[in-house]
């Protein structure tokens, strides 16, 4: 029984493992978008809106699925837990609501992605910057859900 | 989710579009098309082509002697063993970015089903214009939203429970329509609002005594609301239908019967009201949604107003609250829905008796009258898997059992116990 409860907990702390640091929104060092508010972030990530506040069409890249920063993004960003996210995304693209961030399977791939497409949008860890990409949004380590 | 990149356009499949004529049936079948050829030659294609899918892996054990448990009344009853059958389901869907503005998807669902061809198993397959950043045109079969879960029933990872409230989700099984729907999203306040018009038409059946009903509703016509703040989400919406060619194979017997007999006895008159095509059926909803911390909670109300004697209006309704605790969430809802309308009183002495006193049992059995009691647990094993229990336990009154799986309308007073363990996934 010991085994267990241990496995139970190696879980549950893993899958609560949080990404510590800030978290910086890029795209493109091509990209027209110099800026973007919290707002418009939220909206693209929940799927609530499909470009950019221009109108122009916009690539959404997440992190890989169980990585520690995109269990801080979407905490940061509305207070999500990931297992929640999953299921709010799987809400809306059985739906057609929305079609989901791209997700990539290697951490290394986000920036790669975003170099190669002046319409992409992501995020990586603050020491991950790039001279390819720009940052538009900093997400603050302290920063917490709304 | 897989992801498929190619080179090349897709202006073929388009154009076999536009040559389509612009009939409900032909855009569903040319969505359809353009899905298909798009998959054979997913390599000579330039935009990505993904593959997802859902499925929940379900065993239940509901209902006693009397009483069989089913999620909903295109079921058969589960007499009180365990069984896959109620709440397994497994569904593929494919979606194909033709250009910028033009996607396509097509959803093939196989669970239990009272008749499973293909047609029936084709649960979306539409294709989707975005206009313009606001407005989206969707066209072929699309889901609908006549209750808040409506649409997304089918995906279990999607929702805490194992199921929706039986109660009331369980008298309406369908949730799409061939036809259009025209969805508006903007900004509003903090929040973003969308509004959906939806039309077309919805071909059903439900099982009742071992017999299948099969009816249309045609033509149906929908509006929902919604406005979604971060944590909070309210819903609303209202449709209106019409029940046409609607068939049960002992209820045209006993029409042709009543027909035949003189008219003194006033069978005309008793078949006449027997019918139900032609009428009007109203659906109203409610919905809210609001989430806390690691609290969260639902609520729904939903009306259905109707004049068909074989089809009685019908109040319902839920609240339900989960707290989560890191992947596992612990949740209680209750949940109430009972026929609004008395079944309606035979008055025609002069038919001979037997007959009479069948009818009146007809009339008798579309009552229903239930509350349910549902404790449970979710835990997200890993990030596309969920593992469920939950245990309900309700009540229903006598001979209000429309929504259960039965040999006779005269059924006691009762209170069931349905337990679920399920694996619920997304792909």
């Amino acid at each position: 029984m010991n085994w267990m409860i241990k496995a139970v907990w190696i879980l549950l702390a893993f899958s609560g493992s949080l990404y510590a640091g800030d978290i910086l929104v890029v795209v493109s060092k091509d990209s027209p978008v110099d800026t973007i508010t919290k707002r418009e972030l939220v909206d693209l990530y929940m799927g609530r809106s499909h470009s950019l506040p221009d109108g122009s069409p916009v690539m959404k890249i997440d992190a890989p699925v169980d990585s520690p920063v995109r269990a801080e993004f979407y905490q940061a960003l509305i207070g999500m837990k990931v297992s929640e996210v999953n299921a709010y995304w799987a809400r809306l693209m059985f739906t057609g609501r929305a079609t989901p961030p791209m997700s990539v399977t290697k951490p290394e791939d986000v920036a790669g992605l975003l170099a190669r497409n002046p319409s992409a949008l992501g995020y990586l860890p603050e020491d991950s910057e790039n001279e390819q990409l720009k940052t538009i949004f900093v997400i603050k380590e302290d920063q917490g859900a709304p | 989710m897989l992801f498929y990149r190619s080179q090349k356009h897709l202006n073929q499949s388009v154009s076999l579009f536009s040559r389509a004529r612009t009939s409900l049936g032909a855009a569903t079948l040319s969505a359809l098309l353009v899905l298909a050829s798009t998959e054979v030659r997913a390599d000579h294609f330039s935009d990505h082509i993904r593959i997802s899918g859902f499925g929940s892996i379900a065993l239940t054990r509901g209902g006693d002697e009397n009483l069989g448990f089913r999620r909903n009344v295109s079921q058969e009853g589960e007499f009180d063993r365990w069984s896959f059958r109620p709440d397994s389901l497994l569904g593929v869907q494919l979606d194909a970015d033709l250009n910028d503005r033009l996607r396509g998807t097509l959803q093939l669902v196989g669970k239990d089903r009272p008749e499973n061809g293909l047609e029936e198993s084709i649960e979306a397959a539409y294709l989707a214009y975005n206009i313009d950043p606001r407005w989206t045109l969707r066209v072929g079969r699309v889901g609908m939203d006549l209750l808040p879960m409506s649409e997304y029933q089918n995906i279990g990872f999607a929702y805490d429970w194992v199921r929706p409230p039986v109660d009331y989700y369980g008298l309406i099984p369908f949730s799409y329509i061939d036809g259009m729907d025209l969805r508006y999203t903007r900004p509003v306040g903090a929040g973003t609002l969308s509004a959906k018009l939806s039309a077309g038409s919805t071909k059903n059946i439900y099982e009742s005594f071992d017999q299948h009903n099969y009816f249309k509703l045609e033509p149906f016509y929908g509006v929902s609301l919604r406005y979604e703040l971060n944590n909070l989400a309210l819903m609303a919406s209202y449709a209106r239908s019409e029940i046409q060619d609607f068939k049960n194979p002992n209820v045209d017997l006993l029409e042709d019967y009543l027909l035949s007999l003189p008219s003194f006895t006033g069978g005309s008159e008793v078949a006449e009201r027997l019918r139900l095509d032609g009428i009007v059926t109203e659906y109203y909803s409610l919905g809210a949604e609001y989430r806390t911390g690691p609290w969260k909670a639902t609520a729904e109300i939903a009306y259905l107003d109707s004049d068909g004697e074989l089809f009685l209006p019908f109040l319902g309704g839920y609240a339900g609250i989960s707290r989560r605790f890191d992947s596992v969430s612990l949740y209680g809802l209750v949940s109430q829905a009972r026929t609004t309308k008395d079944a309606a009183t035979l008055d025609a002495p002069l038919l001979p008796p037997p007959l009479g006193h069948y009818i009146q049992r007809a009339l008798n059995s579309v009552q229903s009258d239930q509350k349910t009691l549902s404790l449970g647990a979710r835990w997200d094993l890993r990030s596309n898997m969920a593992l469920k229990m939950q245990w309900d336990r309700t009540w229903v009154e006598e001979g209000e059992a429309f929504l259960w799986g039965r040999d006779t309308e005269q059924t006691p007073k009762s209170a069931l116990d349905t337990f679920t363990l399920s694996m619920d996934f997304v792909f």
